[in-house]
């Protein structure tokens, strides 16, 4: 994708976007030989924007995430966090994978703070500020619960908590109804729309549910089969506040159909090459 | 280019959920606050758990009376067991003193397998070349009858206490640091990349991750090494001692005083239950959290 015609200069201004991924491209070396997972991504998100990715399973959407979190370097290209291509990332962005991942012996509290923790801030601190959370998140009197005891629904929120706390501006959502069973993924959609406003975040959402894609970003980038590169970037023409009503739109039915008419011929490539 | 390792993850460990919880809009459970079973059910449980072994036990109790009182039979080699109860209640002091080397023995061999088992099983994990080198090593050393070692030992540390200590030692350690071993390596590595992200470094990851999941393996170790620690400490005693339990039941069994042998050897089961009951406790109150719903099938 070449959208951009100018380089963004490193030192942070309002025009920089919050990240700038360029020409990133992963190989993995495997028993079989080298796999190239990602060819040549470029891509980026404005401060405040919420972007989706969506793509077929196996192209590589989750080892990008794992970059832009810092868990993983590209084997090419650049990611600029801020404009800042040589900015350490680990512990910048908040990274959310599908499993909850929530620690058994924690109440729902003191895994909510685990990202804070780590980064030094004071317990009481950490504690009020997922305390001021969890009343918005419908986590209000569960913040001594241990996770075994709340439903997926619920524990989902609070590893949400946990992301929204750990992450300074940025969040990296891997799929996070993805386990859900379609009625509880539905509400915690709602739900996410309803606070998103509130949270004054980034967002950049791994999803392989059109309709999710559309409901709640701004703008949605589709991934081709692996090697996974952006085959198509629109923007989801709705204002917000939104309702999955909106869907129903001539306009978004439309887009609908484009997206999942693209989703299915990468699909269909992606089973034909085989290995997923 | 950047090669990553692949590495076939373990199967991360689940921690099971209520199955059939009431749900609010967002599939919320309707569960305020941990639960923790109320003592009326404790004590149903108790009761279901200890009777059956209880009445087959006073069957078995009543058995040997039986056949013990026998005209024929000689009460120097098969004492009643009332006899063991005479012959317990009379040596009662004497028991008591022996009771407690033994235990003092069993305490500091314990204590020092714990500290060298967890010092052994943190420094497998944290380098692979010492895993590589230690665990070859560890399981060899299983393969040595301590029957042989014993004597050897008391040989070079004396009758007291230390030859004793090492003998528990020896005998307590292999669980210890495999159970940890294999507890900080069954860390799920999708929970270690979540903590990565947070820019976690490797102690912190090891103190807020990889050890509190370790702890219930490591205690399932403990709890098979405290039941062997008793039965070590009598069996250093036995190779060559002045006092303990081990020593008393040779020295009654030089004079064929079969009852007080006898009484001897129940207050050596009694300390191992007792030892075993206390460490149960013990990772109760630890590890509260692993008890919430029972302990969970296959841990
Ligand atoms: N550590 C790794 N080593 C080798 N191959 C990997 C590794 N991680 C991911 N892959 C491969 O990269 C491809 C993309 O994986 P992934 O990012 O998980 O896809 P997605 O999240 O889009 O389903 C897959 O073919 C996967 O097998
Ligand atoms: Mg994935």
């Amino acid at each position: 994708m070449a959208g951009r015609d100018s380089i963004a200069p490193a030192t942070a201004s309002t025009g920089v976007p919050l990240l700038d991924v360029r020409g990133v491209t992963m190989r993995y070396r495997t028993p079989e030989g080298a796999l190239t997972a990602l060819a040549d991504i470029s891509l980026t998100v404005a401060r405040g924007e919420f972007v989706a990715l969506v793509g077929p399973s196996g192209c590589g959407k989750s080892t990008l995430l794992a970059i832009l979190a810092g868990l993983e370097q590209p084997s090419e290209g650049t990611v600029a966090l801020a404009g800042d291509p040589q900015a350490r990332r680990l512990g910048r962005a908040g990274y959310m994978p599908q499993r909850d991942l929530l620690l058994p012996w924690r109440t729902a509290l003191g895994n909510a703070i685990a990202g804070l923790e780590v980064k030094g801030v004071a317990r009481g601190e950490a504690q009020q500020r997922a305390r001021a959370l969890f009343a918005d998140f419908g986590l209000a009197g569960f913040e001594r619960s241990y996770p075994p005891l709340l439903s997926g629904g619920m524990r989902q929120r609070v590893a949400f908590a946990r992301t929204v706390l750990a992450g300074d501006d940025l969040l990296l959502l891997d799929e996070p109804f993805g386990a859900l069973d379609a009625l509880t993924r539905a509400s915690l959609q709602r739900w996410l729309l309803d606070i998103w406003g509130r949270l004054s975040k980034t967002c950049l959402l791994v999803t392989h549910d059109v309709d999710e894609a559309l409901l709640l970003a701004d703008r949605v980038y589709l991934l081709s089969a692996r090697p996974g590169h952006v085959r198509l970037e629109r923007r989801v023409p709705l204002e917000r506040p939104r309702t999955r009503e909106m869907l129903a739109r001539a306009d978004l039915l439309a887009l609908k159909a484009e997206l999942l008419a693209a989703l299915d011929e990468q699909q269909e490539r992606s089973l034909a090459g085989g290995r997923i | 280019m950047k090669t990553p390792l692949t590495r076939a993850s373990p199967r991360p460990p689940d921690y099971g959920r209520p199955p059939d919880a009431p749900t609010d809009e967002h599939g919320s459970a309707a569960v305020p606050a941990a639960r923790v079973l109320p003592v009326a059910a404790l004590l149903r449980r108790g009761i279901i758990l200890l009777g059956p072994p209880l009445a087959l036990l006073a069957a078995l109790l009543l058995l040997w009376q039986w056949y013990a009182s026998q005209p024929d039979i000689d009460a120097q080699f098969l004492p009643t067991p009332l006899a063991v109860w005479s012959a317990f209640i009379a040596q009662r002091d004497l028991l008591w003193h022996h009771t407690l080397v033994t235990l003092n023995e069993t305490l500091v061999g314990f204590f020092w397998a714990l500290v060298a088992g967890i010092a052994c099983g943190v420094a497998i994990d944290f380098s692979p070349w010492m895993r590589r080198a230690l665990y070859p090593l560890l399981v060899t050393s299983q393969t040595i009858p301590i029957i042989t070692l014993a004597p050897l030992l008391v040989y070079w540390f004396g009758f007291g206490l230390t030859s004793k200590a090492i003998v528990v030692t020896l005998v307590c350690f292999f669980a210890i640091v495999v159970a940890l071993a294999d507890g900080l390596r069954a860390a799920d590595p999708e929970l270690l990349k979540l903590y990565r992200s947070f820019g976690a470094g490797r102690l912190r990851i090891f103190w807020s991750v990889r050890l509190p999941g370790a702890l219930p393996q490591l205690f399932t170790g403990i709890r098979i090494a405290i039941t062997y620690s008793v039965v070590g400490a009598i069996f250093g005693e036995y190779v060559g001692a002045s006092e303990g339990l081990g020593f008393y039941m040779q020295l009654k069994l030089h004079s064929f005083a079969t009852a007080s042998v006898i009484a001897a050897i129940l207050v050596t089961a009694a300390l191992s239950i007792a030892l075993f009951l206390l460490t149960a406790l013990i990772e109760r109150l630890a590890l509260p959290w692993y008890y919430l719903h029972g302990r969970q099938a296959g841990a």
